[in-house]
């Protein structure tokens, strides 16, 4: 240790510590001679010195600051190169980086100790719900000794601020939380307090918890806000705080969850044991497992049962899964390694690019080369000052690739609407990664060059080749899947639901929110639909339980694959314009019947007449019809199986309407929601234009679209860059030859030949990987996108032909060069 | 000139030391002191006096100091350290053995 501090002190006082071993040498020759004992051994003094000044063992930084100067001073004069290198590994490192950092952001945990958190759903024998009656959860929060806290919460839409007569109220979401929510679930708050415990009792002055996106979008992000007062259906809210967004949901504001009849007026949520209504989130205590937790909520079921029999079913029990919102799913994981492969693919790319670039750079560099190895340099040394020049290179293009990524991830983020990470940059794994991924892209394309061009062996050939078989191989496999996945997205860009969206919207007036019940609920909705039918514009309306493209998980599982179900009323199938391709539409008051999509009727009875057939999975029931297409149901998939059922007296509480106007459904809106609250000013109905739904969709899909050409085009830019680089090189390498063979009166089409040849090999075995690698990735990706078509010849052929028109664009021009060489200049080409 | 026989590999930082044992002295008088000491026959080259010379200050054997010669020269004095002292002795006795096994087998083989 001691001696290491000796080193770093001679180190910093280096040129002192010289000076002194000089004047100590000059001093011993002086005595010497003077002493007329002329040494003849006494040599150099400098190389004395140097040999001594290897002893500190420091030498290996001077060979550093030598062989960065060099490489500095080499790549100065070749500016061209320099620019080409740097741009290629901007965007080969930038993407990668891109890509590491949108992880990053989606796998950081924002909730603090998420392995404790259990996320809770009601099971029953025959079932599983994952909404639960307040006073149900209230009960297990309150017994459960493996609970440290349970966390409630429950979303209403409400409309904000002073709503004039005449204009469409906003409507916002707020979510009544239980204030543990704040203690450990929520994430950071910007400014003020989150909401406590003495917020939830009964004299408290109701308060609110405003979302970031809420407080810049709605309320100008006014630096007063706290303290004042928001109008919520009506009533003034005072705001304690301002919360970060949680991550992967939408949510306007928070209000104790003890305030929500305050608001929803007539609502019984708070006392109601049967109507499942709250999201439950619970805490473990440190060292209980989810086992024995669920082992005691049955028990704690069991007594509950004994009190309030109506609010358990026998043998229900609590289920607990890990937190979801934080974790990836197996499945997200799968697609992430995915996308990161193909990704890598890229930078595969970019280096072996580089490679066949310093290659061809290193064989205009020979004779530096010999020179120096015939001076005496060893091959490690010259090799080590190659590596060198690459490592400046790289580094530096890490850099830039790091300040793209930056910029590339905060307009997503923006994009997205999600909140900017500027911090990220700055995170020590993008550092680490940044380095790593500098330092393998130097050793990737320069190491072989190195070694290739300071070997005895004629050099080049095959190196070369296997460069560019890489590079064309990488470029076709990533041009391949994206093009798959373009077609499969471009499909939703012009997907048809089956039924007109344009005119149509849905209206949800909320009634289990405000305490109806099953008879009252049904007298409104008749009311309703006679009420609307009656408004100017309205072609048709009808009733529905879900609304439409609200539903992507209720059904059943139907022999592995999902049914999604929905119960509507005779009206439904006209008034959506859903089309018919068997058998009739519902009656009314029809029971005992059922309405399959065409996809799962092939499913499920595969070339038989499904019409008469009994379904009995969830209820028994006749098929009476085939609908052309279940689009009513995720706008994201337009064959969904499905099965619609006639609508029942239960669910008119979450009913909601769907009305077709004859023009624009966006004039319907106001005198719709007159209507709807004119039988109870209470309710605050929300609407939806499946217009604009669609378009949400749709969007969300472009900007993938974009996202995946974009990377395909890059990958095959990569690669015709390469191609016509190494193209120019060769030809400037075979001035000679090729002035001779235009001299000796060869065509132009045997000159070009002459010139392409060698490119023709690894560019065939380069395709043929990349079709290879592109149907490997695609069976796997096929796992994980099921509406991925299980070959897709037409994207291959695409794919591959596009390939081949960029590269042989890009290889035009120096081809070009070839043939216009004048023979009498090349022969004095050296 | 006669050739001189080569100094045995390894032993001039224990020649160095040994001659420090004596008291302080600059580098051209340690390397005057081993050739008179040894009857004009180990003669120590800067080349190796000197490499030898920083490799002990930096293990901690010797300290250097600036000072004045016989000849009014500015020279740097070296003077032994308790670890040089040290080191001195592990070196004498690794040598002894070392002399006493390669003399026993000249001897006896």
């Amino acid at each position: 240790m001691t001696e290491l501090y000796r080193r770093i002190c001679w180190l910093l006082n280096r040129r002192r510590a010289e000076r002194e071993l000089a004047e100590e040498m000059y001093a011993h020759l002086a005595e010497s001679e003077s002493d007329g004992r002329r040494n003849p051994a006494f040599g150099s003094t400098l190389r004395h010195l140097e040999s001594t000044r290897e002893v500190w063992g420091w030498t290996w930084i001077d060979r550093l600051f030598q062989d960065l100067s060099y490489a500095l001073r080499l790549l100065r004069k070749s500016p061209s190169f320099v620019l080409t290198a740097l741009l290629v590994l901007a965007l080969g490192v930038g993407v990668n980086l891109t890509a590491f950092r949108l992880l990053l952001v989606e796998i950081t945990p924002t909730v603090r100790d998420p392995d404790t958190l259990v996320e809770l759903a009601r099971w029953f024998p025959d079932g599983s719900g994952n909404t639960i009656a307040w006073p149900v959860l209230a009960f297990y929060g309150q017994h459960a000794h493996s609970f440290r806290a349970i966390i409630a919460s429950h979303e209403d839409s409400v409309t904000f601020g002073e709503t004039e007569p005449g204009r469409d109220p906003v409507t916002v979401r707020v979510n009544f939380v239980t204030a543990s929510y704040f203690a450990e679930q929520a994430p950071p708050l910007i400014r003020g307090r989150g909401l406590a415990v003495f917020d939830e009792s009964a004299d408290a002055e109701p308060a609110v918890v405003v979302s970031r996106r809420f407080w810049e979008y709605r309320l100008a992000a006014s630096p007063s806000l706290i303290g004042q007062t928001l109008r919520l259906n009506g009533k003034l809210v005072q705001v304690a705080g301002i919360m970060n967004d949680p991550k992967g949901r939408r949510e306007d504001l928070w209000m104790p969850l003890a305030k929500q009849p305050m608001i929803v007026e007539g609502s019984t949520l708070l006392t109601d044991w049967t109507s499942p209504s709250v999201f439950g989130v619970a805490r473990l205590n440190p060292g209980i497992t989810v086992h024995t937790a669920e082992e005691e909520s049955h028990l704690l079921a069991v007594a509950l049962r004994q009190s309030h029999p109506e609010a358990v079913s026998k043998d229900e029990r609590l289920g607990m899964a890990p937190f979801s919102s934080n974790r990836m799913h197996p499945q997200e994981i799968a697609a992430a390694a995915m996308a990161v492969t193909l990704i890598m693919l890229i930078l595969v790319v970019a280096c072996a690019n580089l490679g066949s670039l310093l290659l061809a750079r290193g064989i205009a560099r020979d004779r530096e080369i010999r020179t120096r190895l015939a001076l005496g340099a060893s091959r490690y040394r010259i090799v080590r000052q190659l590596l060198t020049e690459s490592t400046v290179l790289a580094i530096a293009g890490s850099m830039v690739a790091w300040l793209l990524s930056a910029i590339a991830v905060e307009i997503f983020l923006t994009a997205n609407g999600d909140p900017k990470n500027w911090a990220l940059a700055l995170d020590w794994r993008i550092i680490v990664a940044t380095l790593a991924t500098a330092l393998f892209a130097a050793v990737a394309f320069g190491l072989v060059p190195a070694l290739r061009l300071t070997g005895s062996a004629p050099h080049g050939g095959r190196a070369r080749a296997v460069f560019l078989a890489c590079q064309v191989g990488a470029s076709c496999i990533l041009l391949i899947v994206s093009g798959q996945l373009v077609r499969n997205f471009a499909k939703l860009l012009i997907l048809d639901p089956g039924f007109d969206y344009r005119t149509t919207l849905t209206l949800s007036p909320g009634l289990q929110a405000h305490g109806y019940n099953d008879a009252s609920s049904q007298y409104y909705f008749d009311n309703l639909l006679r009420g609307v039918a009656a408004i100017p514009g309205v072609q048709s309306a009808a009733v529905t339980w879900l609304p439409v493209w609200g539903n992507i998980s209720s059904g059943f599982i139907d022999a592995g694959r999902k049914v999604l179900i929905n119960r509507v009323d005779a009206g439904f199938f006209s008034t959506l314009g859903l089309r018919l391709t068997r058998g009739r539409f519902f009656n009314s008051a029809e029971r005992n019947v059922v309405i399959v999509s065409d996809s799962f009727a092939r499913w499920h009875w595969p070339g038989q007449d499904p019409l008469g057939k009994l379904l009995t999975n969830v209820s028994p029931a006749t098929v009476i019809g085939v609908v052309a297409k279940g689009g009513s149901f995720d706008v994201q998939d337009t064959d969904a199986m499905a099965a619609y059922y006639p609508i029942l007296p239960q669910d008119f509480r979450d009913a909601s309407v769907v009305v077709r106007a004859f023009r624009n459904p966006g004039l319907l809106t106001a005198p719709l929601i007159a209507i709807a609250r004119t039988p109870d000013p209470k309710l605050r109905p929300a609407y939806t234009l499946l217009s604009t739904a669609y378009d949400g969709a749709v969007d969300q899909s472009r900007r993938l679209v974009s996202i995946l050409s974009a990377l395909g085009l890059l990958a095959t830019l990569l690669a015709s860059i390469g191609l016509a680089g190494l193209t120019g090189y060769s030809v400037s390498q075979r001035t000679r030859e090729i002035g001779v063979r235009i001299a000796l009166g060869a065509p132009r089409s045997g000159v070009v030949r002459a010139v392409l040849r060698p490119l023709a090999a690894p560019v065939v075995f380069g395709i043929t990987l990349g079709i290879l690698g592109a149907a490997a990735v695609s069976s796997v990706l096929r796992h994980n996108l099921s509406s991925l078509r299980p070959s897709d010849p037409i994207a291959y052929l695409t794919a591959v032909v596009a390939f081949l028109v960029i590269v042989s664009l890009a290889v035009c021009i120096p081809a070009r060069r070839a043939l216009r060489i004048q023979p009498a200049q090349a022969l004095r080409h050296d | 000139m006669p050739e001189r026989p080569e100094l045995v590999p390894g032993t001039l930082i224990m020649l160095v030391l040994r001659v420090l044992q004596t008291g302080p002295l600059h580098g051209y008088a340690i390397s005057q002191r081993i050739l008179q000491v040894s009857g004009e026959v180990l003669q120590v080259e800067e080349g190796s006096l000197y490499p030898a010379l920083q490799k002990m200050l930096m293990k901690g054997w010797v300290e250097a100091e600036w000072g004045v010669s016989a000849t009014k020269r500015r020279v740097r004095f070296y003077s032994l350290t308790p670890s040089g002292r040290h080191q001195l002795t592990a070196e004498l006795s690794g040598y002894n053995n070392m002399t006493e096994a390669i003399q026993a087998v000249l001897k006896f083989a």
